[in-house]
């Protein structure tokens, strides 16, 4: 799951973008309206969070022409309470709208929502077979008892469990999980896919040759 | 008001017209006993002189003893003495001494008996309207008794015609004056309901309510744009007031934000101690601007309502820049900037602290926009009206775009803003305002690339 961060308080933004990256997701950061629409445009982020008055271009513009060419699920984030600016808001593309200041869980419960909508998964729980994954929790059980996985081994399932039907190449599953300062190379991913493996089944992520990865599909077990 | 406007129209007209009527009917009857007068005269004197009709030219014979006074005037003589002829519609009538009519003359109207005269009267000729009648009599020496009278039927059909026009016409004026009255009184009435009704919808909360001005002119079209420009003035106030809140709420909840979001994101676990640490400095950061902002805030809000009257006294502008100057200093040498100063005398009547504070917040804003390594000139003087103190940076300098909204409250003109750097565009404001209470100004130069200058001026105090 990679998230883009658009805010102009340099403050707000490290401690949104770290408590994120705590929460396992990958976090690419933007300080003004700018660089934040070239960003959000160059890559399939799961979310963007994006605050409205920023410098330069401010944050309904920014909405606008990534509508344009983009569906992404965006938060908007914005000191403005007023119900004005949350129709504008809403009605430039927004997913949805938080006003500052904001309610740190609430935040996070809003984005865990957001992109569980995005990728047609509106449950928060996930059940493959023996292995059900509780999206809220960021937890993953196997036959009932807890498996413990690492960040990015939670994120390359929930991202998988997500999009159930879907197949991911090496490259996109890449983007999803690494932020833009992740410089490790895309070995690393398929070490994370043979450890998540190991830990859940050997067949709960199944490879399409020439494809890519995708989840096992519920039915077959 | 209308109805005591009716009485006193309704009692001005009918005294005038009793004026009038009570002047033509008594001019009238003056006319008509005087030609009475006239006549009974020359018919007692006929009778005196038993002259006959022409009369002689000459005088009669002093002598001569009228007939009458003798006793034998016939009923025949004495018509011819007295058909004159002088009168129209008037008639005659003598009596005997005993009382029974000698002779009549005329359309002599039934029932007129012998008029009794009081005794002072009994010499003279006395007036009198009987009915339609007016009429003349004199008792004479012998006792017999003249009457001469006239019929003033058509005088009094006269005066009754009058009687009914001045009535009419008062009347007519009273209703006109009534209606027009009302007219003009209800349009007045109108016009201040109206504004009364805008004035209390206004008062209401609808700020957009004008007074409809019907073309109205004089005092009231004065009252109603009067009215409608100091609505117009309010509503500004407000409006700007409710900006400044807005913006004032805006800028307050980004540090909160800071604040929680970081707080609350130390708190989800257990972290290390160098977590907590770096936390809690990110919200002691936020605290901090904060409390700028709201002592910005509390400036503003005292400088507006002028809660407490400034202490005034003679300042040098020289001795403030002095005193700015090395509060500034260690910001200057960490920021690795060069202050120029040339201080020349510039004394002015104003508060030490607020334009310590002009000059604390003009050479913040000129080392926050200026470069490593670059210079800033702070230079003050007074020239024949003035003291001023000028700030001048070499830094990348103002748009121009941005120039008439300088001074505005929460406007920056950087369009990158750092935190660190800017305020939060409270600070030309507060300038301003405190010029305004020193009766002074302040002006800004600015090309981009070349550097910004500001400029503060003062009424300077003469030796």
């Amino acid at each position: 799951m990679r998230i883009l961060v658009v805010e102009d308080e340099p403050d707000l933004l490290s401690g949104l973008a770290s408590i994120l990256r705590e929460e396992g997701y990958a976090v690419d950061e933007a300080e003004d309206g700018e660089i934040g629409l070239q960003k959000a445009l160059w890559t399939d982020y799961d979310a963007v969070i994006l605050d409205v008055m920023l410098p330069g271009i401010n944050g309904f513009q920014v909405l606008e022409r990534l509508r344009v060419r983009k569906t992404t699920p965006v938060l908007l984030l914005t000191a403005r309470d007023q119900s004005s600016d949350r129709v504008r808001g809403l009605d430039s593309g927004a997913d949805d709208y938080l006003p500052k200041p904001f309610d740190l869980p609430e935040l996070l419960a809003r984005i865990r929502a957001l992109i569980r909508r995005s990728a047609g998964q509106p449950s928060a729980k996930a059940r493959f077979g023996n292995v059900a994954v509780d999206f809220n929790a960021r937890s993953v059980r196997l036959d009932g008892n807890e498996v413990s996985l690492t960040g990015r081994e939670y994120a390359l399932v929930s991202m998988l469990a997500q999009h159930r039907d879907r197949v991911f190449t090496r490259a996109q599953l890449y983007e999803h999980l690494f932020d833009e300062m992740d410089d490790s190379s895309s070995n690393l991913l398929d070490v994370h896919v043979s450890n998540v493996r190991k830990k859940l089944g050997k067949d709960i992520i199944v490879t399409r040759r020439g494809h890519g990865y995708g989840i096992r599909p519920s039915s077959t077990s | 008001m209308q109805f005591w406007h009716g009485i006193v129209l309704a009692i001005a007209l009918a005294g005038f017209g009793m004026i009038a009527f009570r002047y033509q009917k008594s001019s009238d009857l003056k006319e008509i006993d005087l030609a009475l007068e006239r006549e009974i005269t020359v018919l007692i004197e006929n009778l005196r002189s038993d002259a006959r009709p022409p009369r002689s030219p000459l005088p009669p014979p002093r002598q001569h003893r009228p007939r009458m006074y003798r006793g034998y005037l016939s009923s025949e003589e004495a018509k011819d003495l007295l058909d004159t002829n002088g009168l129209e519609d008037d008639y005659v009538i003598l009596w005997r001494r005993n009382g029974s009519e000698l002779a009549s003359l005329g359309d002599v109207p039934d029932e007129l008996p012998l008029p009794v005269a009081a005794t002072g009267e009994r010499t003279s000729n006395v007036q009198r309207t009987r009915g339609d009648y007016r009429e003349v009599f004199r008792y004479l020496k012998q006792g017999e008794c003249l009457l001469l009278g006239k019929s003033i039927q058509s005088e009094r059909a006269q005066w009754y015609r009058l009687g009914w026009q001045l009535g009419g016409s008062g009347l007519g004026i009273l209703a006109l004056g009534l209606v027009g009255g009302w007219l003009f009184l209800s349009r007045a009435i109108r016009s201040i309901q109206s504004i009364s009704q805008s004035a209390s919808q206004f008062a209401g909360g609808k700020l957009e309510t004008r007074i409809p001005n019907d073309g109205r002119r004089g005092e009231l079209g004065q009252l109603t744009s009067d009215l409608n420009e100091t609505f117009e003035q309010l509503e500004e106030a407000f409006a700007r007031q409710s900006r400044f809140t807005a913006d004032a709420a805006h800028e307050l909840r980004t540090p909160v934000s800071v604040i929680l979001s970081h707080a609350q994101a130390a708190l989800v676990r257990e972290r290390e101690a160098s977590a907590y640490k770096e936390a809690l400095t990110t919200c002691e950061r936020g605290a901090k601007r904060l409390q700028q902002l709201i002592d910005s805030l509390l400036t503003l809000s005292k400088l507006d309502a002028k809660a407490d009257e400034v202490p005034m006294g003679t300042v040098d502008l020289a001795s403030v820049a002095q005193g700015s100057r090395e509060f500034l200093n260690p910001l200057l040498i960490q920021r690795q900037l060069t202050l120029e100063t040339q201080l020349d005398p510039a004394p002015c009547c104003g508060n030490v602290d607020q334009l310590h504070q002009v000059l604390m917040n003009l050479l913040s804003n000129a080392i926050h926009f200026s470069d490593t390594g670059q210079v800033i000139r702070l230079t003050t003087g007074a020239d024949e009206a003035f003291a001023w103190a000028r700030i001048a940076d070499e830094g990348k300098g103002i748009a121009e775009e941005h120039f008439p909204h300088l001074f505005e409250r929460f406007y920056r003109a950087e369009s990158s803003r750092k935190r660190q750097a800017g305020g939060a565009g409270l600070g030309l404001a507060i300038c301003q305002e405190i010029l305004k209470g020193h009766v002074g100004s302040i002006q800004v130069e600015s090309e981009e690339g070349i550097g910004t200058t500001f400029t503060v001026q003062i009424p300077v105090i003469k030796d």
